[in-house]
């Protein structure tokens, strides 16, 4: 009895978990020869959404899944590979805004309501229908990470009408400058942060930026927690978020050295720049409150004139 | 998270390692006597010493404060002078976060001086010395047999009622001794480089870094920390994150359990669940089983006081606490075996994959007591459990039923309610609403199984060749951890697998077949149809003859028609097929995504649909009577052995019609087939000529058979 009551809390011998009694060791040739056999057969893909095996590429034998629209140009060819068919499939691109404003597929009464936007343009790449709220809250709630690659691609045919529509440029033409000077994102509570361990707009929005080469800075602080936004009306949301952010501290700076780097003449004074271009990335457009607010609180604090785009990963 | 590690000189001059989430109480108690003294008394504990001296290292992330604490203890020291003390201290805290992986140089850390007299900051111990101490006692006793993230302790903590200041009450608990924390994501001695990548596991779930990601985190601010990607689905188990296990309580470790002596004998107790003879046989010989005699060092109602646990050794949150109980299970295993004549040594064969893969996982493990009950489909094998469920609950003990599915346990409920009707009984799965509640029962998907720690006195796993199990050692570890110390296992199947089997076969495993039905009549066995495949029939829209008259003579005596198909994209063109060949007969299809499948299931059982075209997902655990079943394309590799098996037993599972027809429709003969056939006919031949009534004989023409 008393050995037990030594028994060392700590000192393990690696034992993986016992389950079916009586394990014999294999055949000592046996790892080996498996391994040897890995070798000669490819490594099965999966779906990086559903996690289900797949062949890319193979031929669609069944014709079940032919009338699969394609996904938009701008989302790399390479993530297309990695998703499997009903996947690939079942992601609700938007395709053509209906609202030239918050980019919403169908007609919006939302944009023609607000007088005072502080936000110019506002693009989504999907619609947040329930495959796409599954995937986001895998993503953001049970913190599955290795989804972010793909979320940040998914980004992209968005991106791509937000930065012609930047340049004033039609769809489809080659760009020869970039269309923003900084990109930022919409942040989150401090006690959110540290209970989710990260803040999902701030990653999609360095994801963009490696996509895009452009420069990430976060310039907004949130002033504090009123509930999760997910639990409000339209009205409430609109309301709650008029004054939940704030420019941080060094925000006023970052934005002049941003104007001053692009102002065409050194010596120029800083009111004669063009306005600085700035895009907003958040995950989920729903009422656009949000986002407005970010808006509004960056022309506050900006010591130059802001065009501020916003770009959210889905529109609901 | 972060926690603090602090070093503490006992009144004997000894230095020990201790490690904090909220240091404000183990300031309070290590320093302030009265207060300790309080919380003592409230927790019905003797006064615990404290400490003369308390030298702390600030906020960590928790797993590097976890380490810095192991340092010490590796270092040996017993008695030395504060400054010495202090700069060790110093050098663990910098070595535990110089192991991080990271380039940048860490600051070394400064050691503050607790001191007696600083002012109790209010946010901690609200209610004072004794309520908070309650408030432990009450989240101890929550947690017993648990092992649950921080996220998920508050919850309960919260569901209990006993949420007040969590994390000060969790930290109070862990001194008293009563529960242990650590990091969720830790590294285990003895693999790897220590601290490095290579040595992590989740302590939650038992993988290794090929399922661990390291990702940047806000929570402690470290580029790369590390989280288990296998049990993501149950919430997220970081590096830093907590995971706390419950210990067991002082009142149970006194009540030693009831020897099962005292109980009444095992057949009056079977007597009372009417069991058919075949399946009083099998429960009366796992009766015995989980009723032998203890053997020495499986005794586990004497586990030491909580004092076997100091804070210090908190890191060693890990599923392999058990290694003690090894040599008591290998004894039982080899006096079991002896009396089996094959002691042969079972080597498996090279094409074994799984088999092979499943031995080598389980060759370092120390065996469990388990015994497999090999039931054939439609055996009763729930019932066969009740009786053994019973001799557990009636001597004070836990027990848990584990199902591969949902489905199975939200069906399994209220029939053990039934039975049970003066336990509580708790049903878990992904979205229960008891998802906090514990009982004396609990019937659980297997996932959920990772949020109990030795919790249960005895184990069913329900379907253990069932696709959870089957090539996840994640559930087999989680069932073997939830296990408490000699707790038994009875494993359940219809069709083991090639390990099982083979195990069973050359006595390394106790075991009962229970080759017949309930109502005692033989299973049907298969007949083959020369088929096109399916994509054909499809594609022609046409059947050929010989299926169109199988389904035709079953579709006249009034029998419910399963259709099993291979591909879910086949369900839909299949059922509409269907419709059009047997107008005037209620055609439905169902599939894994279908929503309505429950419902579907529940017409078809209702007589209201009379042909379900459907995939594997019915193969088991579905019970129509008065049933035939077909199977398209019976070729496919889906349908293994064991799946043929189980489809096979669909039919002709009621008494008043114990035939049923079953038919593998295929454009060729394969294996699996083949196999399926041979089992089927070997138990019906274990089960005797005696067995009343030939497959298809009893209440149908004979059919035509075309094999």
């Amino acid at each position: 009895m008393m050995a037990q009551h030594n028994r060392p809390v700590t000192g393990t011998t690696g034992s993986t978990g016992p389950f079916l009694p009586g394990g014999e060791k294999p055949p000592f040739l046996f790892p080996l020869l498996r391994r040897l056999l890995d070798l000669l057969s490819p490594a099965p893909a999966r779906c990086i959404m559903c996690g289900k095996p797949h062949r890319p590429g193979a031929p669609n034998s069944q014709g079940i899944y032919a009338t699969t629209s394609l996904p938009p140009d701008a989302f790399p060819r390479a993530w297309q590979d990695s998703l499997c068919r009903p996947c690939k499939a079942g992601i609700p691109w938007i395709r053509k805004p209906a609202c030239p404003v918050c980019g919403r597929p169908e007609q919006c009464g939302d944009c023609r309501r607000r007088t005072n936007g502080g936000l110019l343009r506002n693009r989504s790449s999907v619609r947040y229908d329930p495959f796409m709220k599954e995937l986001l809250a895998r993503y953001k709630y049970k913190g599955d990470e290795a989804l972010l690659p793909l979320l940040g691609a998914m980004l992209l045919p968005a991106y791509e009408q937000l930065a012609w529509d930047a340049l004033g440029m039609r769809t489809g033409q080659g760009r020869s400058r970039p269309a923003f000077d900084l990109i930022t994102y919409v942040p989150v509570s401090p006690e959110r942060l540290r209970e989710r361990g990260f803040n999902q707009a701030e990653r999609l929005a360095h994801q963009l930026g490696l996509h895009a080469s452009l420069p990430v800075a976060g310039l907004l602080r949130r002033q504090e927690e009123r509930g999760k936004m997910s639990s409000k009306s339209r009205s409430e949301r609109l309301q709650a978020s008029e004054s939940l952010f704030a420019a941080s501290a060094e925000t006023n700076v970052l934005l002049q050295a941003a104007a001053l780097s692009r102002a065409a003449l050194p010596g120029a004074p800083i009111s004669a720049v063009q306005p600085l271009s700035l895009l907003i990335v958040d995950d989920i457009y729903t009422t656009g409150g949000t986002l407005d607010g970010c808006a509004h609180a960056l022309h506050a604090a900006s010591p130059v004139p802001l065009d501020i785009r916003s770009l959210a990963w889905a529109r609901a | 998270m972060e926690a603090a590690v602090y070093i503490s000189r006992s009144p004997s001059g000894n230095w020990q390692a201790g490690l904090t989430i909220v240091p404000e109480i183990d300031r309070l108690w290590l320093l302030n006597a009265k207060w300790r003294k309080e919380a003592c008394s409230a927790a019905g504990e003797d006064d615990l010493p404290g400490a003369e001296e308390v030298l702390a290292c600030g906020m960590l992330p928790l797993d590097t404060a976890v380490r810095a604490a192991e340092l010490w203890e590796e270092a040996g020291l017993g008695s030395i002078g504060s400054r010495q003390a202090e700069e060790t201290l110093a050098r663990c805290a910098a070595e535990a976060e110089g192991q991080r992986g990271e380039k940048e140089q860490a600051p070394r850390r400064q050691t503050v001086r607790w001191e007696a007299d600083w002012p109790a900051a209010p946010a901690a111990a609200p209610g004072g010395a004794a309520e908070l101490a309650r408030a432990a006692c009450a989240a101890a006793a929550a947690l017993q047999g648990r092992a649950l993230l921080r996220g998920e302790t508050h919850a309960l903590l919260g569901a209990a009622g006993a949420a007040g200041s969590c994390d000060a009450a969790l930290q109070l608990a862990a001194l008293l001794g009563r529960l242990r924390l650590g990091s969720a994501v830790a590294a285990l001695a003895g693999r790897g480089r220590p601290g490095g990548f290579a040595a992590l596991r989740c302590r939650r779930c038992g993988s290794g870094k090929a399922q661990l990601r390291r990702a940047e985190c806000a929570s402690c601010g470290r580029r790369s920390c590390a989280y288990c990607e296998a049990c993501l689905a149950m919430g997220r188990s970081r590096q830093c994150g907590l995971l706390v296990l419950g210990m067991p309580q002082p009142n149970r470790r006194a009540a030693a359990p009831v020897p099962p002596q005292t109980l009444p004998p095992a057949a009056d107790r079977l007597r009372r669940w009417r069991l058919s003879p075949a399946q009083s046989a099998a429960a009366s010989a796992a009766l015995q089983f989980i009723e032998r005699p203890a053997l020495p060092g499986s005794n586990h109602s004497a586990t030491p006081a909580a004092a076997l646990f100091p804070p210090s050794v908190i890191a060693a949150v890990s599923l392999d606490t058990r290694s003690g109980d090894s040599a008591a299970g290998l004894q039982a295993h080899a006096e079991r075996s002896r009396r089996s004549s094959m002691m042969a040594k079972v080597q498996a064969p090279l094409f074994d994959l799984a088999g092979a893969f499943r031995s080598r996982f389980c060759r370092s493990a120390s065996p469990l007591p388990a015994f497999l009950i090999w039931a054939v489909t439609g055996a009763g094998k729930t019932e066969m459990v009740f009786p053994l469920l019973e001799s557990v609950l009636s001597r004070g003990g836990r027990v848990l039923v584990a199902a591969p599915r949902r489905d199975v346990v939200l069906e399994l409920a209220p029939r053990v309610r039934r039975a049970f009707p003066d336990q509580q009984v708790v049903a878990l799965y992904g979205g229960s609403s008891q998802r906090w509640e514990s009982g004396s029962i609990t019937l659980a998907t297997t996932h959920q199984l990772l949020r109990f720690r030795e919790a249960f006195d005895l184990v069913v796993v329900d379907e253990i060749d069932a696709f959870p199990y089957a090539g996840d050692p994640l559930l087999a570890r989680a069932a073997a951890a939830v296990c408490r110390r000699g707790a038994p296992v009875i494993l359940l199947t219809a069709t083991p697998g090639r390990t099982l089997r083979r195990l069973a076969l050359c006595g390394r495993l106790p075991h009962a077949k229970v080759p017949v039905r309930y109502h005692g009549h033989a299973l049907p066995v298969p007949q083959r149809l020369a088929c096109p495949p399916a994509a054909r029939l499809i594609e022609a829209g046409s059947l050929p003859r010989s299926l169109a008259k199988a389904i035709r003579i079953s579709l006249a005596r009034d029998a419910q028609i399963f259709v099993f198909v291979s591909r879910i994209r086949q369900v839909e063109p299949l059922t509409a097929r269907f419709a059009a060949w047997f107008p005037g007969t209620e055609v439905a299809g169902t599939h894994s995504g279908d929503p309505e499948r429950g419902d579907k299931v529940l017409r078809f059982r209702e007589r209201a649909i009379r042909l379900l075209v459907t995939t594997t997902i019915l193969e088991r655990g579905v019970t129509v009577p008065k049933s035939d079943v077909f199977v398209l394309d019976a070729n496919d590799r889906i349908f293994g052995e064991a799946s043929l098996v189980q489809i096979a037993g669909r039919a002709g599972r009621s008494a008043d019609d114990p035939g049923g027809r079953v038919y593998f429709a295929a454009p060729e003969y394969t294996g699996s087939q083949a196999g399926a056939i041979r089992q089927i006919h070997s138990m019906n031949r274990l089960a005797g000529s005696g067995a009343p009534g030939r497959p298809g004989s009893a209440c149908q023409p004979e059919p035509e058979s075309r094999s």
